[in-house]
């Protein structure tokens, strides 16, 4: 399949991240952007750039026929769908692939079957990879709740056709499981459109693993090691890191080789995780595939010194897998931290804004995926990433120690944001001990810590200068242009408010 | 010029004079020498006893106007507080205070113009109804009545300048609040 022109389905920093890769090997690109994002990084980097709609999602980026007809219009040949969005879903791809386009992914069938998680499972046990016990039948609830009693509390309640962790629920009696199968439900109607949820055992702390694969259309499979992704709030990481600290090399080696066995099984073409659960004993249990290119891939790309991407469009044309598994390598250690506008101490609520202030870390072996840029305004309409930072070092306390730095180098304004967390984290006595699981967010023992004694004058002189400052501005007769672009003094403020 | 902070709950005088090249900070008496330079929009560079720090102040939009939040980010992650205005938190106290003694005349707290005058003698007022704007300071002041009450008399009128201290409106409590 030709890949001459390529669309990017997709916004923000994966859009960009994308669209370098395209430049590097001069496939001409073409963006699409809703009436919100007419100003974002995406729109700037690409060479084509069509509206598609207004700025809820489920009018843009989510209409497959305004993405046909964007490539109608421009001339582009192939469609990434990036992550999220259109991504894994399978009725997209087959209408893109019914209108004659390339899908960067795997094909509507592979989709369809991966995308409904009881045929995965299904799958996963064929080639022998454990899967926790569950409840996969349908069944009306008061019969879920007896058949729940048989496996034990708690259980984890998922839509059949969920992905990105929307909609799943971690129950621990009867009554929450009660109480939240009408909710399961009611997120995966809003979702998926199909209200059929399964049950799952949940452990207790387990840690989530992925391995990265990709098959090409000739049989051939490659794994890229493993990811660990269990810092995760409301079930989505936020932290990743490649190698894991808690795999050893047998265990490495046998979810390389089921992750490939699942990924042949399935006749899959593209690039795509298969997420596993560990619990405390080692045991490993196969949890779901994911069919796209995923928010950590960074750190997979540190480590085998590969450009993910670039596969995609590799298999997508049709050619075999550029290397074999022997040629793969395993350097190092790499980390990631999705730097969100989210507020880590008010239950990571997002938060919206212009960006006011902007200063990325620099420096050796720091890689900042980013989709932002001083003066842009953050829209509530679509999820708050920021950028991804990412670092490389030959060993994993290298690695957290260069991330460390670079957080401290990071400065954001005009928007809440989790830099200090993630400062926090590198800090978090467990975590350097690489005793991850997925529930250690859950209760929050980090806080916002008070200035501390010196840097307290710091902050005071600087404070003390910046309202000088901005009481010389009001001062100053005001023209129309100073009154819409500079924040309000006080005494403006207090006019505005009083009279 | 001296300025009062108030960072959260605490009360800060603070004064940064420059001179001949050498910048001190005063906090609450204390001086403090620091340099203070301003390197991009919002970003200070500040050295103080030779370590070098960098702060970004930035503002965050507070429910209540009278509370200015901030936000300021070091190396060692963000801190966020409310600044309250001094004049503001100066207003508040004596209005409490007012409500509390048996001050029935309201008195111009700083030297200032009267702005604009909302009550006329007679006139019964409720709790919280402003009386008057004194402009002082530049900034603009409304005075509110502290229980309700009947204007018993007015003593300035709109434009005049006045001293601080200077009585401009007696108020004559009602509901039994009559002052013994």
């Amino acid at each position: 399949m030709p890949v001459t022109k390529l669309l990017i389905a997709n916004r923000g920093e994966i859009a960009c991240r994308i669209l370098r890769t395209c430049r590097e090997i001069d496939i001409p690109t073409v963006a699409v952007y809703s009436d919100g994002d007419r100003g974002s990084m995406h729109v700037r980097l690409a060479i084509l750039s069509v509206p598609i709609g207004s700025t809820p999602a489920r009018e843009s980026y989510l209409r497959v026929d305004k993405i046909i007809e964007a490539c109608r219009s421009t001339g582009a040949d192939a469609v990434h769908p990036g992550y999220g969005f259109l991504a894994e879903d399978p009725a997209a791809a087959r209408q893109i692939q019914e209108a004659g386009l390339t899908w960067l992914g795997p094909s509507a069938d592979v989709l369809e079957r991966m995308d409904n998680k009881i045929t995965a499972r299904e799958l996963a046990r064929s080639v022998g990879c454990p899967v926790l016990p569950g409840i996969q039948e349908t069944m009306d609830d008061e019969a879920l709740l007896d058949e729940a009693r048989k496996i034990g509390y708690p259980l984890m309640v998922k839509p059949v056709l969920g992905r990105d962790g929307k909609g799943m629920r971690r129950v621990k009696t009867a009554g929450e499981l009660r109480r939240a199968l009408p909710r399961v439900k009611g997120d995966a109607i809003f979702s998926f459109w199909d209200e059929r949820v399964y049950l799952e055992k949940a452990l207790i702390h387990p840690r989530h693993v992925e391995v990265q694969i990709a098959g090409d259309a000739h049989g051939n499979y490659v794994h890229f090691w493993e990811r660990e992704g269990s810092v995760q709030r409301r079930f989505q990481q936020v932290c990743e890191e490649a190698p894991s600290p808690g795999v050893s090399p047998e265990l490495r080696r046998t979810l390389c080789e089921q992750a490939v066995a699942i990924a042949r099984a399935a006749d899959y073409v593209g690039v795509g995780t298969v997420e596993f659960l560990l619990d405390a004993e080692g045991n490993h249990y196969f949890l779901e595939m994911t069919c796209r290119i995923q928010g950590g891939h960074a750190v997979t790309e540190w480590i085998t010194g590969q450009d993910l991407v670039k596969w995609q469009i590799d298999i997508a044309r049709g050619r075999p897998l550029p290397l074999t598994q022997d040629q793969i390598p395993l350097w190092g250690h790499a980390v990631q931290c999705r730097i969100n506008a989210e507020d880590p101490t008010h239950d990571f609520a997002p938060s919206a804004g212009r960006i006011q202030y902007l200063r990325s870390p620099q420096g050796h072996n720091l890689r900042n995926d980013s989709g932002i840029y001083f003066g842009w305004e953050l829209s509530p309409y679509y999820a708050p990433l920021l950028s991804k930072l990412s670092t490389w070092g030959q060993t994993r306390t290298e690695a957290l120690q260069r991330m460390h730095s670079a957080l401290m180098e990071y400065r954001l304004g005009g928007v809440r944001n989790n830099v200090a967390f993630f400062k926090a984290l590198m800090e978090h006595k467990p975590f350097l001990k690489g005793e991850l699981h997925t529930g250690m967010l859950d209760h929050p023992w980090w806080k916002q810590r008070g200035v501390g004694p010196s840097l307290k004058f710091a902050v005071a002189a600087a404070l003390f200068d910046e309202l000088e400052l901005e009481e010389r501005r009001a001062q100053q007769p005001s023209t129309p242009n100073a009154c819409s672009g500079s924040p309000a003094a006080w005494k403006s403020v207090s006019r505005f408010n009083r009279l | 010029m001296k300025r009062t902070l108030i960072i959260n709950d605490e009360t800060i005088e603070l004064e940064i004079r420059r001179r001949r090249g050498s910048t001190v900070m005063t906090w609450n008496g204390e001086e403090i020498p620091l340099d203070i330079c301003k390197v991009e929009r919002s970003s200070y560079s500040v050295i103080l006893d030779r370590h070098s720090v960098g702060v970004n102040v930035d503002r965050i939009r507070n429910a209540d106007p009278d509370l200015h939040g901030f936000r300021a980010t070091t190396f060692d992650g963000a801190y966020e507080f409310t600044l309250q205005d001094p004049r503001k938190k100066l207003l508040a106290e004596a209005m409490a205070r007012s409500k509390r003694s048996e001050g029935n005349v309201i008195r111009a707290l700083m030297p200032g113009r009267l702005l604009k005058l909302f009550v006329a003698p007679g006139e019964t007022v409720e709790e919280g109804q402003p009386l008057l704007i004194l402009e002082a300071m530049k900034m603009q002041n409304e005075y509110t009545a502290p229980t309700a009450a009947r204007v018993a008399e007015v003593h300035v009128e709109e434009g005049v300048n006045l001293d601080i201290h200077a009585p401009m409106v007696t108020l004559r409590p009602l509901d039994g609040h009559e002052p013994q």
